[in-house]
């Protein structure tokens, strides 16, 4: 029970705090070529080493009716 | 459209990245409505941006949203029985607006669906598709009484017991997304079997206290 609940926890923080390093962070300064495609390296510093991973479950919450930066 | 457009420019980055072998399922955990709409000035402006997120959340092929009590003002006004059928063709996304423990508290409004299964495919997957469930829940974030905007708010717990038992040999993956403060997202999380994961909403509140 201990464990579970500690993962649970764990999962739900690690998934708000990632979203709040993605959300003040620039896509394209992190990501992005200057040419406009994507920046293979920056990617790979920001997901770590490819370990064949099959989905990627991207989430928001509270953003208010708001499609800007800052929610 | 800074922050959806970002959000956006990530999954088409990340897909460019893998090769688009992985599936993507993007989602909402609630309050991602605009509830201005009692105060005059702005008003007009809040049901703007609710079209436009309605429309986006469809556009980018959003997997499903939870619904919160600060989402309830608008919706409520779309999920009107008369006007449903025509608000589901103005906004298909409202089809994947979602939640297991906020009914209708008369017969004027139309349910939520209580949950959506995704099948999701890539090919580091294989050939046989990730069924994936997303379950919604909320609660009423200190409003007074149990009804908003016409909807009743049942025990988070208790609403999602029988849908885990449900839908647990049917689906892969339980995900439940939850418009909760972060003592209730672990009693969710002790209090239940089956879920897979939790992904919590509820403003600074939900970092900032402790629990």
């Amino acid at each position: 029970m201990r464990n579970t609940l500690q993962t649970t926890v764990n999962l739900t923080l690690a998934l708000l705090l990632s979203t709040a390093w993605i959300s003040t962070t620039s896509v394209q300064a992190q990501l992005g070529s200057p040419s406009g495609g994507v920046n293979a390296k920056a990617m790979a510093e920001r997901l770590g080493a490819d370990d064949g991973f099959a989905v990627s479950l991207q989430y928001s919450g509270d953003i208010h009716g708001s499609l800007e930066t800052c929610g | 459209m800074g922050g959806l457009a970002r959000r956006v420019s990530y999954e088409k980055a990340l897909q460019e990245q893998v090769g688009r072998s992985i599936a993507v399922l993007q989602v909402d955990a609630g309050n991602f409505l605009s509830d201005d709409l009692t105060l005059p000035a702005m008003a007009a402006e809040a049901r703007v941006k609710n079209e436009w997120v309605l429309k986006s959340f469809d556009q980018f092929k959003f997997g499903a949203a939870n619904v919160s009590p600060r989402d309830l003002p608008y919706l409520s006004e779309l999920m009107k029985k008369p006007v449903h059928s025509e608000s589901l063709k103005r906004f298909p996304f409202l089809s994947r607006v979602i939640s297991a423990n906020v009914v209708p508290a008369s017969a004027d409004v139309a349910a939520f669906k209580p949950y959506i299964i995704e099948e999701l495919r890539g090919s580091r997957l294989g050939t046989k598709p990730l069924k994936v469930a997303i379950i919604g829940v909320s609660d009423t974030q200190g409003t007074p009484g149990n009804i908003v905007s016409g909807y009743k708010f049942l025990d988070p717990i208790a609403a999602l017991k029988p849908l885990l038992l449900e839908l647990r040999p049917k689906v892969d993956l339980i995900v439940v997304l939850a418009y909760v403060d972060r003592p209730t997202a672990k009693l969710i999380g002790t209090g239940t079997t089956g879920i897979d994961l939790i992904v919590a909403a509820y403003q600074l509140p939900l970092i900032q206290s402790g629990g």
